[in-house]
Parts: structure tokens; C-alpha cells; sequence
């Protein structure tokens, strides 16, 4: 145990019974000391009076050498219970008479001894001589026994120890009373310095217990921490002064020790930064926010300030970027400024958020570029008219460097005759105004280009208007392609309309012709049928079979002419007709035409499949003129069946709703469906299927007018489906 | 002349005229009939002019056959004068062609035309209709009064 961390009050206990002990201890022991040296020496002083006087008494016995009354004497020594064992020896050193008697005779020594005295374990040996007058006659042994010294040595050890015992808790008593004396005022110091420490109260006072050193030493520290208290106010409220100073600053405030712990930061670093003061406070700084590319910079720098007392960015400011708390980067502007304290170097920083400066500067900077290197020219001027700006543009337009053109009123570069343009031109800007025109300027050089002109109000911060800023365009190469395509299009439109009027006299005289074919092509057909048949009429007793046949045949022939006329000029109606769109429903042209066929259909069997087909936009008489095609050609080749089955209905064909007529009928070889659509193109002889080769092609003609198309799908002998489509169908 | 005439053809064409005759003469009509061989001499026929000034304006035919067709004044122009004079408004016209121009039709219509007949090919319609035509506007029609043509 180490005395030195025991409490003061077991301390001075420790000392006051550590004390008190050694000298009780010390005390008993010489006292113990002396007693059984004092009880030797009477012990002995005592057996060798008790000696002398055995031997005395037994003169006359070894002078006579009477053994019995030896034994007499020696046996009268039973009343002293000290004495073990006696005998007496002749001149001649025999054993002459024992005590006691009973004891065997080895146990005594055999033959007397040289005179004396000695000690032996636990007794007491004597030789005494014994004398009659001068002369010797014999020897007495005398053997005692030393226990009633023993006794009274644990006498003495048992008392010595109940005073020890008694002493000592007095002692401890005493010392316990006695040591609150001066342990209770240091303990009550040491809990006031404890109390001063961990709550830094320093009104509180330590209690004087008396005037000796303690009080002294009380009152000392009582006063002590008056003046700390009285020093800690005052560095309290200088602390708050400089807390709120640094609190109030623009920049953030951030200190840093030689080490480059964070020290001290102020509220607009905790804004900056995004860390509270007390997480930044023992931080290092370039683990917070220095980015990591600086970090070895930033050391180098405080460990060279540290041996040579100069730093590269001390004292003056420089721009650099810092780190967030969420690890984005941002411009700042920084100041350091070392701090010396005695030994102590601080370093403090004074940083401030640098990003809309610098977003405004690079705009800024990004603008003028953009003033700089635009091909317009770009002229700035205040409200008397003086240009203030000239960019690179406006000297290769005008062909005057900046320099000659700063400073002079602008009217260098106009015209004369457009000077009053430019004063009303500067009044409506300063109300504000954007004026946007085309005009002349002059170059230095002294030719006129044309411009197209953009001026509009420079305002100041507060909105001021302070002058102008005029940007224009060297538009002499439109005007000119302008004037071209004006020239271009005079041109073409009076072609157009040329064309138009061509076009207009082919179409009417395309109209003429068509009526002169359907009128006189007709004609002759009516006279030569007219007349065959009058022939007829005529000569019919006398006629023969041959001759009838003939004239049948010019007859025919004269049918098929005009079906033939009629389809051409179906065919050329279709291709020239406006569509006419109006909403259709699709059954209805269906069941016109079949009505319209009835007659055909007189000695036919067909089954008709008709569906739901939707309402088109288009043109009512074109699209039935369709149906009647298809229909009728579906009808037509479908004659060599019995059972002829004719489908109408719609199919969704790549989104689209498609229309088809299919029929059972004898089909057709699909290596043919190219020809379908031609005209005059039959895949039929007209022997098996009457017809011209132009119904088809009219039928194409109108569904493309439509905006639609038309395809055939067909196997020899099994039917064919004619599909088509059109622009205007509408979702059924 | 003895007979009045009941009937006015108005055609270019001699293969026309013969075959409308014909079919005319098998419907015993022919006898009645006046033929112009063109607009102009329709015209002063009927507004007894030229060289039929003599004849009397107040027996007008009972229908007038036009073709559209015509040298000198087409059918269409012979029919606008007509419907457009007070004193030959009344006059039934039938126009009768080759064409099947439906503008023909239409204009036809407009003017007033009475009826529209397009010629067949086929002979025996063609004959046919004569025979219809004739039996209608000769024997079935109600002509208009005198007084329809003041």
C-alpha cells in the first residue's frame, strides 16, 4: 500500500498508532529485558545460598563418611520444589548420597565436575565444593530448575501485551478526535477546489476553521477565487464581445492551431460548412473541409510558417475552393493571418463564400466573349449618342478599330440622310423602348450597307436607363437574295399562272373532246345498229342464216363500241374529277348498286355475304361506280358456278380497314395481277367473259383519287377478292 | 301542207333524221313532222322568220325533239331562247342526244327542259321510245292552250 494516495485522515491515523506503538513496543521490551536479567542474577544469588548451606550442613556427614546421613541432608531439600536433583561426592569424587533417592543413578553425573555454575536447557547446574576449614572433602551437586523464570516471563509477556492492546485503542481514539482537527479543514479545501474545478463555480467559499495555517491557507484560497471569479467575468464578457464580433462577421472565422486543429469557428463557418461548432472544434482541418487535392499544401505551409515564420498565403488573399460537409466543392476567398500568444501559434482564417461572385463574373466574362466574338456589331452608347463599347464585329463591319471609334458621337457611321432616324431612334429608347429596324450605315471606307438594326435600353442597377446598346446585322447579302427570290417569285408566279392558263385551255379542250367522243363516237354506233337492223327488217323472208348471223354480229359489235365509249369516258372523268367528300355509309352504295343489277341477276343463283362496312368521307357517285365494277365483275366471273357466293365485308389490313369483294368465280393466275389494273389489260378471252379492260383501271383511278389503294388476292378456278382501301374511313 | 305540224325534229345528222323517221313512220307520226336541220333554222321556224316567215306563229308544234348537237346554234342555246321568250316559253321540248354529259343534263334541266331522253344504241329501244315519246306528248298530253303563248 502506498502511503502516498491514502486519505490525509487515515494518513495522520496511520502515523499517530504507527508512533504510539514503536515506543510502547520499544518500552516493554527493555523493561522485559531488564526483569529477566534481574531474576537471574536472584536466582542464582539464591541456589548458591541454598548450596553453601547444604554443603554446610553436610560437612560432618562426608567427614565421617556417613551415606545415610548424606541422603538425611540432601533428602531435607524436598521443601524447595525449585530443586530437581542434588547429590554429594567424596574426596575421592564418588557419589556418595542422591535426591531425590528414587530417581535410577544414571540420571546423575557420575563424577563431580569442575566448581561453578552453568546453565544447561531449562535448569540450573551448580558444583559446590564443600570444606571443613581449609581443606576440601567433597563435592555438592545441586540441579534447579529454571521454570518459575519462564513463568514469570509470560506474566510479563501477557501484561506487556494487554497495555499494548489498551494503549493502542486509546491511541486510535485519540488519533481519530485529533486528526478531524486538521483533516476536516483540508478536506473541506480540497472538496471546495474540487467543487471550483468540475462545476467552474467560483463563488463558492471554503469554511475557516480556525487561524492557524489552514485558516490561513483557507482565507488565501477563499481570496484566490474571488480575483478568479472577479478575472473569469471579465474574460467571460471579453470572450462573448469577441464571440459576438466573430459570430457577426461576413466570413467565416475559423482558427486553427499549429497542428491544424480546428480551435475555434463561428456561425457563418458552421453555415458554410454545414458543421456545428462543437463537431468542428478538435477536428483537423484539412480532414474538414479542404479538399483533398490541398491537403498536402495546406500542411507544408503551417510546418514552413513553424520553421521559417513565412507562408505563402499569409496575410493576403487568395482564392481556392473548400469543401462541404456533403462533400461539394465551392469557390472561396480566403485570409490567413498567424496569431502568436507567448509560445502559442494560432493561425486564423477568414473565409468567405466567393460563388455568386465568381457565377457573376464568368457570366460576366462568358458575355463579353460572347459581345466579343459575335459577327454582329455590337455598339454601346450613352443617351447623348457617344459610343462607349465597340466590339470586334463592329470594327470589321464598319472598318474602325475601337479606338477610333470610342468617344465620338455615332453619327460617323450614318448616312446623313438617316441621321433624324437615329435622335427620334434615342428618344424612344429612353422611354424604355426596343426598337427594331432596317436601315443604311456608312463604312469608313465611305460605301452604304444595309443593316438590320436591334437597339434596345441599357438600365443601370436600379434601373435607370443610361444608355444604348445597338446591335446590327450586315443584311446587304439578304436584301439582295431577297430581292432575287421577290424577282424569282414574280417570275414564277406569272409562269404559274401561264401554266394555269394552259392547263385550263388543255383541260377545256380535253372537255371538248371528251364530248365530241361521247356524242359522235355514239353516233355512228346508233346509225350502223339502226340500219343493220332496218337490213334486217327488210330482207327478212329472204334472208339466210349466214346473213342473219352477220348482221347479229354487227350488232354486237356495235354494243361492245359503246360500252367500250361509255367506260373510256368513265375512265377519263375519274382521272380529272374533283372528289367531292361527303360521309358515305358503305352499305348503302352496296344495296344501290345491287338494285341497280337486278335485271343481270334474273337467271342467277348467288349467295350474298354482305357485312357491316363502315361510313366513309368521299365521293358518293365515284365509290359506287367501285362497287359496281367490282360487284359486276364478281357477278361475271362467277358465272360457271351453280352456287356462285359472293362475300362484301372489311378486313384489317397494317392498321387499316380494308374493303373486299370476293367471289367463288374461275379466279385468276396471280402471275398476272400485275396487268389488273392497266387498261385495255383483260386476263379473260372475251369469248368466256365479255368486257373492255377498262373497268379496273377506273376503279384504281378513283380509289387513289381517295387516297387509298387497291389490291387483288386470286387462285386459278378458286375466286378472287378485290381488297382497297380509302383515306376518309372512318373507325367502325 | 295540209296537215299541221305536230311535231318539230331538230337534227344535223341524215343518218338521224332517217332512222328517226323510220321509227316515226312504223308509229304513222311521220306525217307530221318538220324537220330543222339546224338551231337556226329551229328558231325561225318556230318564230316564223327567214324562210318560214309565212308561216302562221299560232300553230305551234306539239313538242319539239332537240338534239344538242347542232351547227350554228347549238341545242342548248335554241332551248334558252325558247324558254326565255314569253311566246315560246309554254313549248314542250324534248331534248334528245347522243352525249350523256351530265353538265348537258343539267344546264338542260335549268332551262326548263320538259324532258331528257338519251339515245340508246340498240335500235329496237331506240325505236321504242319514239314510239312512247310520240304516243305521249301526240295523244296522251294535254299541248298547252293558244293562250300559253301570248
Amino acid at each position: 500500500m502506498n502511503l502516498r494516495n491514502v486519505p490525509i485522515k487515515r494518513k495522520l491515523t496511520i502515523v499517530i498508532m504507527l508512533t504510539s506503538s514503536v515506543v510502547l513496543l520499544l518500552t516493554s521490551g527493555a523493561f522485559i529485558i531488564y526483569e529477566l536479567v534481574a531474576f537471574r542474577s536472584t536466582l542464582l544469588e539464591n541456589s548458591q545460598t541454598l548450596a553453601q548451606i547444604v554443603a554446610a550442613t553436610s560437612t560432618a556427614a562426608l567427614t565421617f563418611d556417613d551415606e545415610k546421613a548424606a541422603a538425611e541432608i540432601l533428602s531435607k531439600l524436598q521443601a524447595e520444589d525449585t530443586i530437581l536433583q542434588a547429590s554429594l561426592y567424596n574426596i575421592q569424587n564418588n557419589l556418595m548420597a542422591r535426591y531425590p533417592a528414587s530417581q535410577p543413578l544414571e540420571n546423575f553425573p557420575a563424577v563431580a565436575q569442575g566448581d561453578g555454575h552453568y546453565f544447561e536447557h531449562r535448569t540450573l547446574n551448580f558444583f559446590v565444593p564443600v570444606s571443613e576449614g581449609d581443606s576440601r572433602i567433597g563435592t555438592l551437586y545441586l540441579k534447579t530448575d529454571l521454570k518459575p523464570i519462564y513463568h514469570r516471563l509470560r506474566l510479563y509477556g501477557g501484561i506487556m501485551a494487554g497495555v499494548l492492546v489498551g494503549s493502542l485503542l486509546i491511541g486510535l481514539a485519540l488519533s481519530n478526535w485529533l486528526q478531524k482537527r486538521i483533516s476536516e479543514p483540508i478536506l473541506e479545501l480540497a472538496e471546495t477546489a474540487k467543487a471550483v474545478s468540475i462545476k467552474r463555480d467560483y463563488l463558492v467559499r471554503a469554511r475557516k476553521f480556525g487561524s492557524d495555517e489552514l485558516g490561513l491557507l483557507t482565507d488565501a484560497f477563499n481570496h484566490m477565487l474571488t480575483q478568479i471569479h472577479e478575472r473569469d467575468v471579465a474574460l467571460t464578457e471579453s470572450e462573448g464581445r469577441a464571440r459576438a464580433v466573430l459570430n457577426a462577421a461576413v466570413s467565416a472565422v475559423v482558427v486553427i492551431d499549429a497542428r491544424g486543429r480546428i480551435l475555434d469557428w463561428n456561425v457563418r463557418a458552421e453555415q458554410l460548412f454545414g458543421w456545428t461548432r462543437q463537431e468542428a472544434i478538435g477536428q483537423i482541418l484539412a480532414d474538414t473541409i479542404i479538399p483533398p487535392r490541398y491537403r498536402e499544401a495546406h500542411q507544408r505551409g503551417i510546418s514552413q510558417f513553424l520553421v521559417t515564420g513565412k507562408g505563402p498565403v499569409l496575410n493576403r488573399l487568395i482564392e481556392l475552393s473548400a469543401l462541404r460537409r456533403d462533400n461539394t466543392e465551392f469557390p472561396v476567398e480566403l485570409s490567413i493571418s498567424p496569431m502568436k500568444t507567448g509560445d502559442v501559434t494560432t493561425f486564423c482564417g477568414f473565409i468567405t463564400d466567393i460563388t455568386e461572385r465568381k457565377e457573376a463574373a464568368e457570366a460576366l466574362s462568358l458575355l463579353a466573349a460572347i459581345v466579343e466574338s459575335s459577327d454582329d456589331a455590337i455598339v454601346g452608347k450613352d443617351l447623348s449618342g457617344t459610343i462607349v463599347s465597340w466590339n470586334a464585329g463592329a470594327e470589321k463591319m464598319f472598318g474602325y478599330s475601337a479606338k477610333e471609334a470610342i468617344g465620338r458621337k455615332s453619327s460617323f457611321i450614318i448616312p446623313p440622310d438617316r441621321l433624324n432616324e437615329e435622335v427620334l431612334t434615342l428618344v424612344r429608347i429612353q422611354q424604355g423602348r426596343i426598337e427594331h429596324y432596317q436601315t443604311t450605315r456608312l463604312r469608313k471606307d465611305g460605301s452604304t450597307f444595309h443593316v438590320s438594326l436591334t437597339m434596345s435600353p441599357i438600365k443601370d442597377a436600379e434601373g435607370t436607363i443610361i444608355g444604348a446598346s445597338a446591335s446590327a446585322r450586315d443584311v446587304s447579302d439578304r436584301i439582295r437574295a431577297e430581292e432575287e427570290i421577290r424577282a424569282l417569285n414574280t417570275q414564277l408566279e406569272e409562269r404559274v399562272l401561264l401554266r394555269t392558263a394552259e392547263l385550263a385551255e388543255t383541260n377545256k379542250e380535253l372537255e371538248a373532246f371528251t364530248y365530241t367522243v361521247s356524242h359522235d363516237l355514239r353516233a355512228p354506233l346508233r346509225h350502223i345498229d339502226g340500219f343493220a337492223q332496218i337490213l334486217e327488217e327488210e330482207l327478212q323472208k329472204n334472208m339466210s342464216t349466214q346473213v342473219r348471223k352477220f348482221i347479229n354480229r354487227i350488232r354486237q359489235g356495235v354494243q361492245n363500241m359503246g360500252k367500250l365509249v361509255d367506260d373510256l369516258l368513265n375512265l377519263s372523268k375519274a382521272g380529272r374529277q374533283e372528289v367531292t367528300r361527303e360521309a358515305v355509309p358503305l352499305n348503302l352504295l352496296v344495296d344501290e348498286v345491287l338494285s341497280d343489277l337486278k335485271p343481270e341477276l334474273k337467271q342467277r343463283s348467288i349467295q350474298w355475304q354482305i357485312g357491316q362496312l363502315p361510313t366513309a368521307q368521299c365521293d358518293r357517285g365515284l365509290i359506287k361506280q367501285v362497287f359496281a365494277n367490282l360487284i359486276s365483275n364478281a357477278i361475271k366471273y362467277t358465272r360457271p358456278r351453280e352456287k356462285a357466293v359472293i362475300e362484301i365485308g372489311t378486313e384489317k389490313n397494317e392498321g387499316e380497314t380494308a374493303i373486299f369483294v370476293r367471289d367463288n368465280g374461275v379466279g385468276f393466275n396471280m402471275q398476272y395481277a400485275h396487268k389488273l389494273f392497266g387498261v385495255f389489260q383483260r386476263l379473260h378471252r372475251t369469248e368466256e367473259f365479255e368486257g373492255t379492260g377498262v373497268g379496273l383501271a377506273t376503279v384504281q383511278r378513283i380509289i387513289q383519287l381517295h387516297g387509298g389503294h387497291i389490291w387483288a388476292q386470286a387462285e386459278l378456278d378458286k375466286g378472287a377478292t378485290f381488297y382497297f382501301t380509302l383515306k376518309g374511313i372512318e373507325r367502325a | 301542207m295540209n296537215t299541221a305540224i305536230e311535231i318539230l325534229l331538230v337534227e344535223d345528222n341524215p343518218d338521224d333524221v332517217e332512222l328517226a323517221m323510220f321509227a316515226l313512220k312504223k308509229n304513222n307520226f311521220a306525217n307530221t313532222v318538220h324537220v330543222a336541220r339546224d338551231g337556226e333554222e329551229a328558231l325561225e321556224f318556230l318564230f316564223c322568220r327567214g324562210a318560214h316567215s309565212t308561216r302562221c306563229f299560232d300553230r305551234p308544234p306539239k313538242v319539239v325533239l332537240l338534239d344538242l348537237k347542232l351547227p350554228k346554234i347549238d341545242g342548248l342555246e335554241v332551248l334558252r331562247t325558247l324558254k326565255t321568250d314569253p311566246r315560246t316559253k309554254a313549248l314542250p321540248v324534248v331534248v334528245m342526244t347522243s352525249s350523256k354529259q351530265q353538265r348537258d343534263m343539267v344546264e338542260g334541266y335549268k332551262l326548263g327542259v320538259n324532258s331528257y331522253i338519251q339515245k340508246p344504241i340498240d335500235f329496237a329501244e331506240f325505236r321504242e321510245i319514239i314510239k312512247q315519246l310520240g304516243y305521249y306528248w301526240l295523244v296522251i298530253n294535254q299541248p298547252p292552250p293558244p293562250d300559253a303563248f301570248k
